[in-house]
């Protein structure tokens, strides 16, 4: 579904009821249905709950409890397009000896001896034809908080803004980022 | 309609078109994840290359390459353009060294045969016990031999030196050696290491048999010498090609010559008869050089019309080739390929040296020039065992006196030794033996503990190419990727063991990093090392021009009268010449279990994947057999089955037959495919080198009645299987083809 909220511009709950009227004003039962469908769509992640992880990992302890900086895992989060996700190695600098009964722990473990990457669950996504690129924003002091939330609070991070190209834009305007399309559409 | 009405199809449609759009653009599960690393590649960052020099020094190729890496994998393996040996060029067996390195059939961990040896029924080891149980053989043993395939460098010192530590030797196995080739430098140029030919300078070429496009000897390197031959200075090059199963390098040549097996040298002394009677060299280069192999009078005894018939080239044609190749100086005369894989092989080698003493061409520019011997002797080029003396060793294995432990090393000679050595009987008879390689191969089969390998590009290494590009050359091989397996490198376990187990003969260094590192310290001295280092890694290694070698000492005639070839039967029973050749993509055999070179077209023939015989079309009418006929080859030491291949570039009488198929190890692309034609191959030996003379074997064929269509590109699929297409010129309209 994000894949279309990028597409769309976003949306009020009563720009979508007048469109959604407007566009179908014979399925008067399906007016409504399709008026929500389409503030669902545009209102994007807003509405998508956190996916179930492999690995019950709790950004609450690490970057809360813990204060642990966010780049201290998101590594390429300054200097790249992606923030990257940790090796089990970097995990492991820790859980080789931190909670190593704990069984979520025990599973990351078991990553670890069998030499197999962990398919986490992604969060956070923009649509193909988008190049986002993490550095410039990390380098222009956008803090992580503004686009990804209260990370250090949450205990399954799921996607607090839709990210959709109305979104990127008010930011870029506020900030008086460039506008230029081929900024992110290359 | 009456169930549907109107309202309720269009209600229904506009559903399922909006489930379908939801769906439709819906991402795929698989980008819905992100994929951690297990271990994090040095200096990786997601999405970007990162691009490394190193070595692919494991047997074939010896090239120094740049990998192309992406997030920890090789995704591309490109030539060094700083290496003055490849130049940045680069062949097709490094090219696929990435899916070699990737290869789903690669060994993971240590095995324990469980059944009989050669069963192919192992049981899977943790690295502790593997060693473990080698330790405990190797702490027993009194005696121990180390085969190997042309290594090189600290792998090959090391090698060499465990050896002889534990009592025992090291042996180098090589499937189409290279020991005559080297015999005929040393006797015809007086040189210990092989020379450089100077292709690039030179006007012509004249080889016999060597196949130096494609496989023989430094193939990559040859090849950057033949584009400036061809295109590079003014006059092209002109290449004279005499052999008797047409090459890659005899379909490139300017002038393809047909000779008899075995009468290579004989036409070379014609042509050396020639330029000496029509004055076609200075006398200054040759009278003295001819006075050493008999004189005139000898060399008047192979004049053209004397030596055309058993030769089979025309007293014209000779004429020919000794008027172009002496006028079209300077140029050099080489031998290789069956040329000195005949009983006289070594002879015919000689004759050749010969020629190039005549027209001048040894150490000067366009001819053969001197390489340098290294300053020290750390990393000194391996040569390999002749097939002589592995056979005797074998031979002694076999009467009751093998050594204790065998420890085997991407070599396979169980493979590729004729079935006749009884090789891998006297393996069996070695109480002991473990192999130690990246895939299963038949060697390894029949070993008692196999031990994966790391790849070429998992491991550190050094390499010293042989024939040098007239410098002082090592390249140096470093891991680009984090091993993709439990394995450990050759140099790394022989270390352990030497340590273990004899500590005060034991080298300073822990592992093969350290060794490598110390061994360049050696070679490369002066200056701050530690910035030399990075930069010996950052360039592939180290080369140098301090040097100023010449042939220093004069060469060894120990032949005045060339011998006649001797075959493994007299013609009757077994009437036809079996020549086997190496493909330019699959070698001796070691590269079968690659399937990118399995795919690889061979250059004369276009067949992939399978064995066939190069079969002139009178010798198919003769015996009756059309393309595709699954024939039997037999010879007096064995047989096997091949698709016929009917090609006028087949000598009439001869039979051409790939090497390295028909395996029953090594994955899934390699075992069960084809036949090995090396088992079936006399045992006989080049006389005064020991070279196994691969070329000397006669054979008959049998049609067996069946018929496999030859997997090759050029007929069309849909064409008949036994017609050619004829490949129809453009024409301007007017029936003229197009000029």
């Amino acid at each position: 579904m994000q894949y279309l909220t990028a597409l769309l511009p976003r949306v009020t709950l009563k720009q979508a009821l007048i469109l959604g009227g407007a566009t179908a004003p014979p399925l008067v039962g399906g007016a409504g249905v399709l008026a929500i469908l389409l503030y669902l769509m545009a209102a994007g992640g807003t509405a998508t709950p956190a996916p179930e992880q492999p690995i019950a990992f709790d950004h609450s302890v690490h970057a809360g409890d813990a204060a642990i900086p966010c780049e201290f895992c998101h590594r390429g989060v300054g200097s790249q397009a992606a923030a990257t996700v940790p090796s089990v190695e970097q995990c492991m600098f820790c859980h080789s000896v931190v909670k190593t009964d704990s069984p979520q722990i025990q599973l990351l473990q078991a990553h670890w001896d069998t030499n197999t990457p962990v398919n986490w669950a992604r969060v956070h996504r923009v649509p193909d034809h988008v190049r986002f690129v993490h550095a410039p924003h990390i380098q222009a002091g956008v803090a992580c908080e503004t686009c990804h939330g209260d990370v250090a609070s949450m205990e399954e991070v799921k996607q607090v803004r839709s990210l959709a190209m109305g979104d990127c834009q008010g930011c870029h305007r506020e900030n008086s980022a460039s506008l230029d399309c081929a900024t992110c559409h290359k | 309609m009456s169930g549907l009405g109107r309202r309720r199809f269009l209600v229904g449609s506009a559903a399922l078109a909006g489930g379908a759009t939801v769906v439709a653009c819906a991402a795929p599960e698989r980008e819905s994840q992100v994929q951690s690393f297990v271990l994090q590649p040095e200096l990786s960052l997601p999405g970007q290359e990162l691009w490394f020099a190193t070595t692919c020094a494991h047997s074939s190729c010896g090239n120094s390459v740049v990998v192309r890496t992406i997030d920890g994998r090789a995704k591309k393996v490109e030539g060094n353009p700083a290496f003055p040996v490849n130049q940045g060029k680069l062949n097709v067996r490094s090219q696929a060294g990435v899916q070699s390195l990737y290869h789903p059939d690669r060994l993971t961990v240590p095995k324990r045969r469980r059944g009989l040896r050669g069963a192919n029924e192992f049981e899977d080891l943790e690295w502790p016990a593997g060693l473990d149980l080698l330790t405990e053989k190797m702490s027993e043993a009194r005696s121990v031999v180390v085969i190997t395939g042309p290594i090189s460098g600290t792998r090959a010192r090391i090698a060499r030196d465990f050896a002889t530590a534990f009592g025992g030797e090291h042996l180098v196995y090589e499937t189409l050696e290279s020991t005559v080739w080297r015999k005929t430098v040393q006797d015809g140029l007086g040189a210990r290491r092989l020379p450089y030919l100077d292709i690039a300078n030179a006007h012509s070429i004249l080889s016999f048999g060597a196949d130096f496009l494609s496989t023989w000897v430094s193939p990559t390197q040859y090849g950057v010498g033949y584009g400036e031959f061809r295109q590079g200075h003014g006059e092209r090059g002109r290449l004279i090609q005499v052999e008797p199963r047409m090459s890659l390098t005899g379909a490139n040549a300017d002038s393809w010559v047909y000779v008899h097996p075995g009468q290579e040298g004989a036409l070379a002394l014609s042509i050396a008869q020639v330029i000496a009677a029509e004055g076609l060299a200075p006398p200054d280069n040759w009278f003295n050089v001819v006075s050493e192999v008999g004189g005139l009078d000898a060399l008047n005894a192979y004049a053209p019309d004397r030596v055309s018939q058993r030769t089979g080239v025309p007293v014209e044609r000779i004429q020919e080739i000794a008027r172009e190749f002496a006028s079209h100086q300077p140029g050099f005369a080489i031998a290789g390929g069956p040329a000195l894989a005949s009983t006289n092989g070594l002879d015919n080698g000689l004759a050749a040296m010969l020629l190039n003493h005549m027209v001048g061409s040894v150490g000067q520019p366009g001819g053969l020039l001197p390489n340098p011997n290294l300053r020290s002797t750390v990393t000194p080029p391996t040569e390999p065992t002749s097939f002589a003396d592995l056979a005797g060793r074998g031979n002694t294995w076999l009467e009751d006196d093998p050594p204790d432990v065998a420890i085997v090393f991407e070599a396979d000679p169980v493979y590729g030794m004729p079935q006749a050595t009884r090789f891998a009987d006297a393996l069996g008879k070695i109480p002991f033996v473990v192999g130690i390689g990246t895939i299963m191969s038949e060697t390894l089969g029949h070993s008692d503990l196999v031990l994966p390998s790391t790849h070429a590009f998992e491991e550190w290494g050094d390499y010293v190419p042989d024939p040098a590009p007239r410098q002082h050359v090592v390249g140096l091989q470093q891991p680009v990727v984090r091993p993709t397996t439990s394995g450990r490198s050759f140099g790394d376990i022989l270390l352990t063991l030497w340590h273990d187990l004899r500590p005060n003969l034991a080298p300073p260094w822990e592992t093969m990093r350290d060794a490598v590192r110390a061994n360049a310290a050696e070679v490369f001295r002066g200056g701050d090392f530690e910035e030399r280092w990075v930069d010996l890694l950052k360039n592939g290694g180290g080369w140098n021009d301090d040097w100023a070698p010449e042939f220093r000492a004069a060469p060894d005639w120990h032949v005045n009268l060339l011998a006649e070839p001797a075959f493994s039967d007299n013609g009757v029973e077994f009437p036809l010449h079996l020549i086997p050749f190496e493909g330019v993509a699959l070698g001796g055999g070691d590269e079968t279990a690659n399937p990118w070179l399995q795919a690889t077209p061979d250059p004369i023939s276009t067949a992939t994947w399978t064995t066939w015989v190069e079969m002139n079309p009178s010798t198919a009418a003769a015996l009756n057999v059309s393309r595709g006929d699954v024939v039997r080859i037999e010879t007096a030491h064995g047989e096997f089955e091949a698709g016929v291949y009917i090609s006028p570039a087949a000598a009439p009488g001869v039979l051409g037959v790939p090497v390295g198929q028909g395996h029953a190890f090594g994955g899934r692309w390699r075992e069960d495919r084809g036949s090995n034609v090396l088992a079936s191959l006399a045992p006989l030996t080049v006389a005064g080198s020991g070279g196994l003379a691969w070329a000397a074997t006669r054979a008959r064929v049998r049609p067996t009645g069946d018929y496999r269509q030859l997997p090759t590109i050029e007929v069309l699929p849909n064409a008949r299987n036994d017609v050619e297409e004829v490949i129809v010129q453009v024409t301007n309209g007017n029936g003229d083809h197009h000029k």
